[in-house]
């Protein structure tokens, strides 16, 4: 039964928990509720209905029952009978020790394991069965946020735990207990032998039955009989499956329940001792001697055997009574008291153990496992394998025994030396030098120690590995791993630079830790094959290598040579070093010095994208833009610019898509990205250049690249530049009243063939843009004349869309005052304040007010460097005069910007006091046609030939009589009546020159 | 410098300022295949059951005598769980190539193929994805249904279903997080069982008596 110390209590469960009732077999499991309000309710201390004992938490209940599952699978007693080997000492003395090792290896299984998982199955269902279907539904989900059933979810983990660690358990004593190679069948007289020997032993069992119904007085002594009951009964099952039969009888003779229920009290009663190597060893040994001195007569005594058995059984009553018993003895061979000397480490351990940062169930698992290595040391000592000394200090061993469980199972956390070094304050080298001289041999580090000396081996293999992929890119991984090991097997000189010593740690990695040998090494055929991948790359775009992304974007593969982010990163400096010292022509020069580690993200991108871009821009269309060896912009060759085609406005070249199809915006940063996601081809340049050819992608600066994009600057730049105008107009659009401006632009956007059946909203929208870029150029020409201030190359009338406000500094319209209420927080940039209905001396007024001036977007990127960290010029453009070109471009722009400062001269050209439709147009095509036909401008005339009525056009005349004006002069007029038929008007020599300009834009963008 | 796992002491990180390439997890994807994952709690015991009957059907077979395994007949239930198996089997070694698997590093690979899948989610692969977990319970339940069969007289078969289930439990490892240790420990026992059996096998393949080749009868037609 198990203990009953953890008792349910429903006082102090905070959820559903499911409980169980503590004696094996029964079958009494149910789902505990906690109290209403921590008081309220019965049954506060559940029961079984049966056993009426207090029932357990099932997840506690599990990891008790297997550990008397364990103690019952090892137990010391596991070991051959001593009868038994006393027969085949006589009988087979050559096929003892094949005996043993096939009795220790069929242990297991023989003594019930199976009957383990029928019993485990069963709980587990009927665990998940007394769980609602609610709880079952959140279990589902492991993500779940709700807390509700935490304990239940810790519960399951618990199980699952459990189930861990017994079969770590069984399968690291199968690796101990037994010498896999040495298993071999038995003869058939030893079979025939076992044969004979398990019915005889059978019969015993049967009488032992009748014994055990007369219970012993002595607690005690009938456990011990009890256990040697179960170990006759157990000892059947393992001979029975040596024979090649199925366990059956274990199940038959006793329940597991019972057998397990029965282990766990043994356990408790101390009458239990897990079997060790070196208990197995000792048994070999005293075979092998036996074997030796080849000793006979040995006789089959069953009092001997009784004696013998009680001998044992005491023996493993206490580990500390049989150091106890032995004391004088031991004392003479190691000169220290052993039990003291146990004890003291013993303490250490557990002081030790209390500093370590650990969760209870790894204390728990360090410290057994620490027992059971710090008496194997003993034994060793007491075997004369090594000698004790008097003044051996138990801490040091303590903290070296703490290490060496750590190190030697993978399923434990690790605790380093340094971090033992912080603890016992001992130093690492002695904890290390202790650990190699007693331990390392048969505690061997569970991974593979990458020491000081790997780095060279690394390196070594590196270079082994380059020259392998750069002869053959092909080469597979797994081929070149399989070579690489059959090179380290044989021990050949293919690697002339590594020792012997280093060949021996290889070869024990390829032998021993395989696992870590094949992820270790494929990794490394990554780096180098990302290695050279990248680097070709760089070495054409003319850039230094950065390790830090390429560590990255491995470590997001799942490559990092078995190490942490930060070692593998050394690792990849320390392989890229080590390569270029081979090959330095091949490899490009990597980052050094303070940049890169502080190279941030943007930095990077911004060095990488600008190289690759300028490589693209000199090598697209076989160097179509390599003018006079330097890369300039066609359009501004063309026009005959001096800066802007100079090396110094290369950052200001851009890529423009001739075609419709534009699948990237081929920006410097865009073109880094591109290249992260490219996985690295090492064919990226030549596949981009051939996919931007294929796109007919063309490279312009970027005053004429905007100058591609506005739509509407395009089609109305006669009206906005007012280009070409006949000489017989005015040959300033601003000299014409404000209403005539928007009525041409009214006409040309009405009759322009792209706008056909567009919607008055869309109308509505191209005159606005052309309005905008009337005030722009207003604006532009008053203040700053007639070209860029700065290069003075480009011009308001051709590149007025090119041209960019650039703020110094400020808070960028948040606080500006002349700014509306309503568009505060709304207008972020200058051409969204022509958007608004703002006029041409508003808009100077609030942009005087943030602090900056207008340039052209070329020396807008200059100008910009200062946002740049100017260092980065120097990396970007390596060639010195270059860079020193660069920032004499930038110290000339920066002093001839000119700030936006002048409203005295400012008028407002485009404000306008009447609405402008197509009646309006109307009229003043008829005043123009009633006087081409020699007649006088009358009411009368104008309603015949417009087919309205007086009213209308009496209405007409009195809401525009001022806008009418500026055409017709007044030949007569009612005194009394202000729309009089008597009224005569006739057109003005102007007026008719205005409404031929009129029909001029109509015409023009009619015929487009 | 070289070391191994979290014990770095004297190297600071310079790196705090790159978070660009940052990982990216979508939680709902997880979702789907962590699914009834407490349910499998039964599982983990029946696991454990399977395993311990193979390693008791290998003692067995290591024990028993060789002369009576040829001579045995397969019994009807035994064909055809096998049959089953082997097409589960052929269309689970498809899938697992169609996602890159080549040789080793299974639940390397399909941890890569989850977080692509995680990343840029395709319908075509999440299904993928899902036959091959929906396949691998359906082997496993074959596995189950063998291992109650005694296998020690069919050691051809014990092999394949020992390689088959270590090979599985790299996969469940995968799907299943939460039992990550469970299954990794039982993949460890599943080798060892597997390297056991090998050793057996070419220790056997002596034994075997020799068989009789048949001769080809020919009728002669007069």
């Amino acid at each position: 039964m198990i203990k009953g110390e953890s008792q349910v209590s429903r006082k102090t469960a905070n959820e559903d928990r499911i409980a169980i009732c503590p004696q094996f077999g029964c079958s009494h499991l149910e789902k505990v509720k906690p109290l209403k309000f921590g008081v309220l309710g019965f049954r506060k201390y559940p029961k079984c209905s049966k056993h009426k004992i207090p029932l357990i938490f099932v997840d506690e209940f599990i990891g008790d029952f297997l550990c008397a599952v364990n103690a019952c699978l090892f137990d010391f007693s596991s070991i051959p009978p001593k009868n038994l080997r006393n027969l085949i000492k006589t009988k087979f003395p050559n096929e003892l020790i094949t005996f043993i090792n096939g009795w220790m290896y069929c242990n297991p299984i023989g003594r019930g394991a199976q009957i383990v998982s029928q019993y485990m199955d069963g709980l587990s269902r009927a665990y998940m069965k007394l769980l609602s279907w609610k709880q079952r539904k959140a279990l589902k989900n492991e993500k779940s946020s709700t807390k509700r059933y935490n304990m239940l979810r810790l519960a399951l983990k618990k199980i699952a735990a459990e189930y861990t660690a017994f079969l770590q358990e069984l399968r690291e004593n199968s690796e101990v207990l037994y010498d896999p190679e040495n298993l071999h069948p038995l003869s058939e007289d030893m079979q025939k032998f076992l044969k004979k020997w398990l019915k005889d032993h059978l019969k015993t069992i049967k009488s032992l039955n009748n014994i055990e119904q007369s219970k012993s007085s002595l607690q005690q002594s009938y456990l011990s009989v009890l256990k040697r009951e179960y170990d006759k009964v157990l000892h059947t099952g393992t001979c029975a499956l040596l024979l090649g039969k199925r366990p059956s009888i274990v199940t038959k003779a006793v329940s597991s329940f019972e057998l397990f229920s029965a282990y766990y009290e043994l356990l408790k009663a101390g009458i239990c001792r897990k079997i060790t190597r070196v208990d197995v060893k000792s048994l070999i040994e005293e075979t092998q001697e036996f074997l030796n001195d080849n000793e006979e007569n040995l006789t089959d005594n069953q009092e001997n055997e009784k004696k013998d058995f009680f001998n044992e059984s005491k023996n493993m009553k206490d580990e500390n009574k049989e150091y106890k018993k032995r004391e004088g003895e031991v004392v003479k061979v190691l000169n220290i008291n052993v039990l003291n000397f146990r004890q003291k480490v013993r303490n250490n351990l557990r002081i030790i153990l209390i500093s370590i940062k650990s969760n209870q169930k790894q204390k728990e698992i360090i410290w057994a496992k620490s027992l059971k290595i710090l008496d194997e040391f003993i034994s060793r000592a007491e075997n004369n394998e090594f000698i004790i000394p008097k003044d051996a200090k138990p801490k040091v061993i303590a903290a070296t025994i703490i290490y060496t469980v750590a190190t030697s199972n993978e399923r434990i956390s690790k605790i380093t030396m340094t971090k033992l070094e912080e603890i016992t304050t001992i130093p690492k080298g002695t904890i290390s030098s202790y650990y190699y001289r007693h331990f390392y041999n048969l505690f061997p580090r569970a991974e593979f120690h990458f020491g000081m000396g790997f780095k060279k081996i690394k390196n070594i293999i590196s270079l082994y590995l380059f020259r392998k992929i750069m002869n053959n890119a092909n080469n597979k991984t797994l081929s070149l791993l399989m070579d690489l090991k059959e090179k380290i097997s044989k021990n050949s000189n293919s690697f002339e630079k590594l020792t012997q010593n280093d060949i021996i740690l290889l070869d024990k990695m390829v032998n021993h830790h395989q696992d870590e040998f094949y992820k270790y090494f494929s990794d490394l055929v990554e780096v180098i094959r990302h290695l050279i991948n990248l680097t070709r790359v760089h070495k054409k775009i003319g850039a230094k290598f950065s390790i830090k992304p390429l560590a990255y974007l491995l470590k997001k593969k799942g490559i990092n040579l078995l190490h942490i982010f930060d070692t593998f990163y050394l690792s990849l400096i320390e392989i890229y070093d080590f390569l270029r010292e081979q090959f330095p022509t091949f490899l490009p020069k990597r980052f050094k010095g303070t940049l890169p580690d502080k190279l941030s993200r943007t930095e990077y991108r911004t060095i990488i994208g600008n190289k690759i871009k300028l490589f693209v821009i000199k090598h697209i269309y076989d160097g179509l833009y390599l003018i006079d060896d330097k890369v300039k912009c066609p359009k501004c060759h063309k026009e005959g610019l001096f800066i802007n085609t100079n090396d110094t406005r290369i950052a200001s070249l851009e890529f423009h898509h001739k075609t419709k199809k534009k699948e990237y915006h081929y920006t410097a940063r865009k073109l880094c990205r591109m290249f992260e996601k490219s996985n690295l081809n090492p064919y990226f340049l030549e596949d981009l250049i051939d996919q931007m050819e294929s796109e007919r992608v063309v490279v312009l600066c970027s005053v004429h690249h905007s100058l591609k994009h506005s739509k509407y600057y395009f089609h109305f730049r006669k009206i906005i530049n007012w280009e070409d105008i006949p000489q017989k107009f005015p040959q300033d659009i601003f000299l014409l009243p404000n209403e005539l401006i928007h009525i041409l632009i009214w006409i040309s956007v009405f009759n322009f063939y792209e706008n056909k059946g567009l919607s008055r909203a869309d109308l509505h929208s191209a005159r606005h843009s052309i309005v905008k870029n009337l005030k722009k150029r207003y604006i532009l020409k008053e203040i700053y004349g007639n070209r860029c201030p700065t290069c003075l190359e480009f011009n308001f009338s051709k590149h007025l869309i090119s041209f960019d406000f650039h703020h110094l500094e400020g808070t960028h319209f948040d606080d500006n005052p002349f700014i509306h209420k309503k568009h505060r927080g709304e207008i972020k940039t200058a051409s969204e304040l022509y958007a608004k209905s703002y006029s041409c001396s508003e808009i100077v007024k609030i942009l005087e007010y943030e602090n900056g001036g207008y340039l052209c977007k070329n020396c807008h990127f200059v100008i910009q460097y200062s946002r740049l960290d100017l260092q980065l010029l120097n990396t970007i453009y390596e060639d010195k005069n270059t860079v020193k070109d660069i920032l004499k471009d930038y110290n000339y722009v920066k002093k001839r910007f000119k700030l936006l400062k002048d409203e005295s001269i400012i008028e407002q050209p485009l404000n306008k006091t009447i609405d402008i439709n197509e009646s309006l147009i109307r009229y003043l095509d008829a005043f123009y046609e009633i006087s081409q036909q020699g007649l006088n401008i009358r009411i009368k005339n104008l309603m015949n030939y417009l087919g309205l009525s007086v009213g209308g056009v009496s209405a007409f005349f009195r809401r525009h009589w001022s806008f009418i004006n500026y055409f017709i002069d007044t030949k007569y007029k009612d005194p009394k009546s202000f729309t009089s038929f008597k009224n005569t008007y006739v057109l003005t020599e102007m007026g008719k020159n205005y409404i031929e300009l009129i029909y001029y834009f109509r015409d023009y963008y009619k015929n487009f | 410098m070289e070391k191994n796992g979290n014990n770095i002491v004297d190297f600071q990180n310079p790196f705090n300022n790159l978070y660009f390439l940052d990982y990216e997890t979508d939680s709902n994807f997880l979702e789907w295949y962590t699914l009834e994952g407490s349910e499998r709690i039964n599982e983990l015991s029946r696991q454990l059951r399977t395993f311990l009957n193979y390693k008791s059907s290998i003692i067995c077979l290591r024990f028993s005598g060789s002369q009576n395994r040829n001579q045995i007949i397969k019994n009807d239930n035994i064909i055809k769980q096998e049959s089953e198996l082997f097409s589960l089997s052929s269309r689970f070694t498809s899938l697992l190539k169609k996602i890159g698997v080549e040789e080793g590093g299974i639940s390397e690979k399909i941890q890569i193929f989850i977080d692509k899948v995680k990343t840029q989610p395709k319908n075509l692969e999440i299904k993928v994805l899902k036959e091959i977990k929906m396949i691998s319970s359906k082997i496993w339940k074959i596995l189950h249904i063998l291992s109650e069969m005694e296998l020690q007289n069919y050691y051809k078969l014990l092999n394949i279903t020992i390689k088959l289930a270590s090979i599985l439990c790299n996969i469940e490892a995968v799907f299943f997080t939460i039992y990550s240790d469970f299954y990794g420990e039982l993949k460890h026992n599943y080798l060892q069982l597997e390297k056991e059996l090998s050793i057996l096998l070419c220790l056997n393949e002596d034994e075997q008596f020799e068989t009789k080749e048949k001769k080809k009868q020919v009728r002669i037609l007069e």
